[in-house]
């Protein structure tokens, strides 16, 4: 009851107003093909400091949530996907656009990313206490293993190579060292630098990486001759199509089901959880030949899938202080920003934040539905702003956003040259989520391995003689074993 | 050059620059303390980048026959990014110097103009009229609605 009133009282209208501001933007920022979650979230990431934890955070997943949400728009006029979640959403609400039937493809695609959000924020909040309970009782040697993991699922699955994703997650968490030694004050890679002596701004590194390095992929395919990006299906009766989605209620509980588990895996993301349910959905279908040529049940389970999968990145963020993706990380990032570590003792200390949490995402999910119901058409408009117009709006709010957190122009510079860093690693497959990531758990297995080895005196025995911690050593060599076999495999083939 | 070529280089810069910044890690002061040396994550990390990358730089190179799906980076897709960061950077030093304001119009009266120039899909719209009407109601009216949400909403300094 104390928890129920101190959630209550977290909900001001500030509060209210971000979370709709943020399910806006990120709606918005969503629709522009090209820009994903992480980067919408990256984008809004500074306007966070200045407000309260509840506020800043509500503000951050309603632009997660929006921006999730968002992709579905270039995805069914324009055959675009807005962000990788939406790849799945192209194969039927395209055809169905091209049908004339646009207006009904939008409908469904907002009414089944609100269902499909809702249902993962259900599981969310029924499951995260209880893994939270259990990651209670982890000791340093547990959280240094369950980073490794972490690490280790993320960088076997988030690009073709293994090698690659290992390169990008130590970059992370190499940045991770820089600064001053928590242990012993010796500065760490600071090259005399005054602005590197508590470490890399997080800020920066996440602008830097997520919003000016897919800046300069745009960039590099500027002089490129392009398609026309010319809206012209019609929208008919473009409204969420809710009775529609609940009558397929079996399908979207299933998709919706698959979104949030698949979401709750480091290093799945979207895409892969979108794909899946879609693969699930034609499996199912008493009509599968009519998948890929329309079919409303592809549009659905896309949908669903794609926005339940938000809700399942929480649980292992939230609960374990591991980031699934890039969202999730920068989302940590936000809320390290209002001096908030999450982790299971988050749900112990600070249970009032984590229930606003919860309820900041349930509202997040149901201002989605009204923002995309009332903007819908505004939203298809937006596509037809010029690029040479948003490119340099882009570069000046990440400027000016990472400058507001120091007062420092140094920052601004560092964003500049990891934004270079990211465009490499992403240009040549390395991917920038492993960097961002493995600055976060760089942090905490460092912390932990020292913390450890000093409860037990030296002996790096009890890493390996610990239950949980074996446990979860074991499953990372499990994943690191799985990824070179794949990656020998695909060398072959 | 093309795009394995390309990644050889990149993977063995990231070598030469993680190599040394492990020597330079190994350099730091401070002892173990019944655990480890604030020198040892560092150096171990940075020796592992060097040591991948340069296993990567050979791995790519072995497959360097031409069968590589990537597209390499073009000379004019280099010249864009290039002249993008030395515009933006004398942004960020304009601020500095200048203030937000006036950096803030320069930047956006330049910046569009050198999209449409580099992009040929955009670049008809420069003999328009309309185009640099647009331009500069856009630039007045965007920085000013930066200013306001950052300097006088939260309260940033420059």
């Amino acid at each position: 009851m104390q928890t129920l009133v101190e959630t209550f009282n977290l909900f001001s209208p500030v509060a209210l107003l971000a979370i709709l501001a943020g399910t806006f933007l990120g709606i918005l920022l969503g629709a522009l093909p090209g820009l994903s979650a992480a980067m919408a979230v990256a984008l809004l990431l500074p306007i966070t400091y200045g407000l309260d934890p509840i506020s800043g955070i509500g503000l951050l997943l309603g632009a997660f949530c929006g921006a999730v949400a968002g992709g579905s728009v270039p995805a069914i006029l324009l055959n675009m996907p807005g962000t990788p979640g939406s790849i799945a959403t192209t194969f039927d609400a395209y055809p169905m656009a091209t049908n004339g039937r646009a207006g009904k493809a939008l409908g469904l695609s907002v009414a089944s990313s609100f269902v499909g959000g809702m249902i993962s924020a259900a599981i969310l909040i029924l499951v995260s206490p209880l893994i939270a309970a259990i990651a209670l009782k982890f000791g340093a040697a547990e959280y240094f293993s369950l980073s490794i993991l972490g690490l280790m699922i993320i960088v076997s699955l988030a690009g073709a190579s293994l090698i690659k994703g290992l390169i990008a997650g130590l970059v992370g968490m190499l940045l991770s060292t820089v600064g001053a030694d928590q242990v012993t004050g010796a500065l760490r890679l600071t090259f005399d630098q005054m602005s590197l002596l508590m470490g890399v701004s997080l800020l920066a590194v996440i602008v830097g990486l997520f919003a000016v390095s897919q800046l300069l992929t745009d960039l590099e395919k500027l002089h490129e001759p392009r398609t026309s990006m010319k809206v012209d299906n019609a929208l008919d009766g473009a409204f969420p199509r809710l009775r529609e989605v609940l009558r397929n209620w079996k399908l979207t509980l299933m998709t919706s089901l698959v979104g949030t588990g698949v979401g709750a895996v480091p290093g799945a993301g979207g895409s892969i959880a979108s794909i899946m349910a879609y693969d699930q959905a034609k499996r199912v279908s008493r009509t599968p030949e009519a998948f890929g040529k329309g079919a409303p049940e592809g549009v659905i389970a896309s949908e669903s899938s794609n926005n339940a999968m938000v809700g399942g990145a929480l649980i292992p963020m939230l609960t374990l202080g591991i980031p699934g993706e890039g969202a999730t990380a920068v989302l940590i990032g936000g809320l390290m920003i209002q001096g908030i570590q999450p982790g299971p003792t988050l749900f112990d200390t600070q249970s009032g934040l984590v229930y606003g949490i919860f309820v900041a995402f349930l509202l997040a999910n149901i201002m989605m539905l009204f923002v995309q119901w009332w903007g819908i058409r505004l939203f298809v408009r937006l596509l037809r702003v010029p690029q040479h117009f948003l490119l340099p709006l882009i570069f000046i709010f990440c400027a000016v956003g990472v400058f507001s957190i120091n007062s420092d122009f140094f920052d601004v510079y560092l964003m500049i040259a990891l934004g270079v860093l990211g465009f490499l690693l992403a240009r040549f497959g390395f991917g920038v989520a492993p960097v961002v990531i493995g600055l976060i758990l760089g942090g905490v297995a460092e912390t932990n391995l020292r913390r450890g080895l000093q409860t037990f005196d030296g002996s790096w025995m009890p890493f390996l003689t610990r239950p949980i911690s074996l446990a979860f050593l074991v499953l990372a060599l499990v994943f690191l074993l799985m990824s070179l076999r794949r990656n020998y495999q695909t060398a072959k083939a | 050059m093309n795009a394995s070529i390309q990644e050889t280089c990149l993977s063995l810069l990231l070598a030469a620059v993680a190599a040394g910044l492990a020597v330079t890690a190994m350099g730091i002061p401070g002892s173990a303390h019944g655990s480890i040396a604030p020198s040892t994550f560092p150096t171990v990390i940075a020796w592992l980048i060097a040591a991948l990358s340069v296993l990567n730089a050979l791995v790519t190179l072995r497959r360097a026959s031409g069968e590589g799906q990537m597209k390499a980076m073009s000379a004019r897709g280099v010249g864009n990014i290039v002249a993008f960061l030395a515009v933006s950077t004398a942004y960020v030093w304009l601020i500095g110097q200048a203030g937000f304001v006036v950096a803030t119009l320069a930047y956006l009266l330049i910046m569009p103009v050198f999209v449409c120039v580099v992009s040929p899909r955009h670049r008809v719209r420069l003999s328009r009229v309309s185009f640099w009407a647009t331009l500069v109601v856009f630039a007045a009216i965007a920085t000013g609605a930066i200013y306001g949400v950052f300097v006088e909403l939260l309260n940033v300094r420059f």
